[in-house]
């Protein structure tokens, strides 16, 4: 059997549903038996993996995620909202928004935002009049809307990838996040600028609110404010957010029991966990074969031969990741499809950092892309509704996230500007 | 019977799971701590750097009896009938059984190696036990895709 063979094999194996896992370990067992070179090689590279310091954020603000979202912090969050911006009009919209992009940082987008948060969100959109179209659109567009925003998992696990300083990630992302929401909240606004909403504001409301949810409005700063004042390192910041959410949901709050929550808290958090390191510790050998073979250099000399201009290439680049994000998990997205664009972004002069913004950008907005952006599925099956009807509401988000990514993708400042 | 040893082997990962993430928070904030009184345990970072190593396999070892992997699967959607879906996964998982055999063959002979240079890494563990992790770790995953495999398998014989 011939290396081109085998690796056609286990693609279609890979159309056809093998776990990307293994996918990825058979790719790599196979490319290194044809270079003669003993299995074991394989496990070696596997090992790599246990080295990288960053490692342990992925596990616990996975924790903290979904503490709180198994918690009522959703609730408490919501109603905070509410009191701030509800009596606006498109003020529901923006509190939808501002929720989503907030779970959406915490649950890394495995769909927990529209599971979570639809049942909350979607009847109070369509309680102050808000289309169902629209309602959906939201909905669907928010699950994946916080993946900019610290302590966001694709952004750890592009960190460990790319090996890039993830805490210059976190800076990074926040006002390209900023600006996504700015621009759908302003959607939302003109398409709440018919009717007023159904209530006034309340400055006892607020307070009231603010107090119930001040803990969860903590969690942020907490996070960000301790890598930048340089009292802990990132991995510690991870800890110390765990280890706040654990003490918030089990012990002031009491929404989740000790006994019963907590080994499911772990049972869920960890096969995520497990599910996305496993993929990375398999593709630590196939990467690196690329790598050595200068596959990465290959597809350079080859797009070179075409653009020699850097926004062509952006533009080309922004179009393949857009495609790559319809069609792949964003976790496998990133094991897979990094360590190939990075020389290609080092090549036309493209900052790492900016570099990770606009591919997070761009699968970010995969999510939603036609035709099997994957929360186009789960928001389907969450409000029961028909994909063809989930394409049409999410198609104006669609549109201006879009225009938004070109933004991003041609600004440079607005991702680098904290960046030194 | 299979189902009962399925459950008995998530229970036992679970548990593992537990102990592992709190000793990972525990043992990163007693570090934390510790800074306060200017001094700090070395082997902390290196033992937590391997309970996430370990957690990984555990972890997916729990995706893989849900059948809940990453995965790009387009040609089992059109498949109909459940009997049909059912011996689709067990075609596809017996593909995924070869490939973890070969894995767990490099682990085990990268544990060989490892073993003939044995040194000490941190408090009483050797390399070797470190790596080690890798063929356990996909040992469980073969083990949880075996009965996942065997339990659809029966599945469709009672049927």
């Amino acid at each position: 059997m011939s290396e081109g063979l085998g690796v056609i094999l286990i693609l279609i194996l890979a159309f056809m549903g093998m776990p990307l896992f293994a996918v990825m370990g058979a790719l790599g067992s196979l490319l290194f038996y044809f270079a003669e070179i003993d299995i074991s090689a394989v496990a070696v590279e596997i090992y790599r993996l246990a080295s990288s310091p960053t490692l342990l954020t992925i596990p616990l603000f996975t924790l903290a995620g979904t503490m709180l979202a198994k918690s009522k912090s959703p609730e408490r969050l919501l109603s905070f909202g509410n009191a701030s911006f509800g009596w606006m009009p498109g003020g529901i919209g923006i509190v939808s928004l501002v929720t989503c992009a907030f779970f959406t940082a915490f649950t890394g987008a495995s769909g927990v935002t529209i599971i979570a948060l639809g049942g909350l969100l979607y009847p109070m959109l369509r309680q102050v009049n808000y289309d169902e179209d629209f309602s959906l659109g939201l909905m669907t567009t928010g699950g994946s809307l916080g993946l900019l925003f610290a302590p966001s998992l694709p952004l750890l696990l592009y960190g460990i990838v790319a090996k890039v300083d993830i805490s210059q990630l976190f800076l990074a992302g926040i006002l390209p996040g900023t600006f996504l929401i700015i621009v759908l909240s302003l959607y939302s606004m003109y398409k709440g600028k018919h009717f007023r909403e159904n209530k006034s504001f309340s400055s006892s409301e607020l307070i009231k609110s603010f107090m119930l949810a001040k803990w969860e409005l903590f969690i942020i700063p907490l996070v960000l404010c301790s890598i930048y004042l340089g009292i802990v390192t990132l991995t510690e910041a991870s800890a110390l957010t765990a280890f706040y959410s654990f003490i918030l949901c089990f012990f002031i709050h009491k929404d989740l029991k000790l006994k019963i929550d907590f080994p499911l808290v772990v049972k869920e958090s960890m096969s995520l966990v497990g599910a996305i390191l496993i993929i990375l510790c398999c593709a630590m050998g196939l990467t690196n074969y690329l790598i050595d073979e200068e596959i990465p250099m290959k597809i350079l000399h080859w797009i070179e031969a075409g653009v020699s201009n850097k926004y062509t290439f952006l533009l080309l680049l922004n179009c393949f990741l857009l495609i790559v994000g319809s069609l792949m998990d964003i976790f496998s997205a990133i094991i897979v499809v990094v360590p190939l664009i990075l020389p290609l972004a080092v090549q036309f002069d493209i900052h790492p950092v900016h570099m990770a913004i606009i591919f997070l950008t761009n699968l970010e907005i995969g999510y939603i892309t036609p035709p099997i952006g994957i929360n186009l599925f789960i928001a389907s099956y969450r409000f029961d509704k028909p994909v063809l009807k989930l394409y049409r509401a999410s198609f104006p988000f669609l549109i201006l996230l879009l225009l938004s990514l070109l933004v991003i993708t041609y600004v440079p400042e607005l991702s680098l500007i904290w960046i030194k | 019977m299979l189902e009962s040893i399925q459950k008995l082997i998530n229970r036992f990962v679970l548990a593992l799971l537990v102990l592992s993430v709190i000793l990972m928070l525990g043992l990163t904030l007693l570090n934390i701590a510790l800074r306060l009184f200017e001094t700090t345990l070395v082997w902390v970072e290196p033992l937590v750097r391997h309970l996430v190593f370990l957690s990984a396999f555990l972890g997916a070892s729990l995706a893989s009896a849900r059948g809940e992997h990453i995965k790009i699967d387009i040609l089992s959607k059109l498949i109909k009938s459940e009997k049909g879906l059912k011996l689709y996964d067990i075609f596809i998982q017996f593909f995924t059984i070869v490939v973890l055999f070969f894995l767990i063959k490099a682990g085990l002979n990268f544990y060989s190696i490892e073993k003939d240079y044995t040194s000490e890494v941190f408090l009483f563990f050797n390399n070797y036990h470190l790596v080690g992790i890798i063929p356990f770790g996909f040992g469980v995953l073969i083990i949880q895709s075996i009965l996942r495999c065997l339990i659809q398998l029966k599945g469709i014989l009672n049927e």
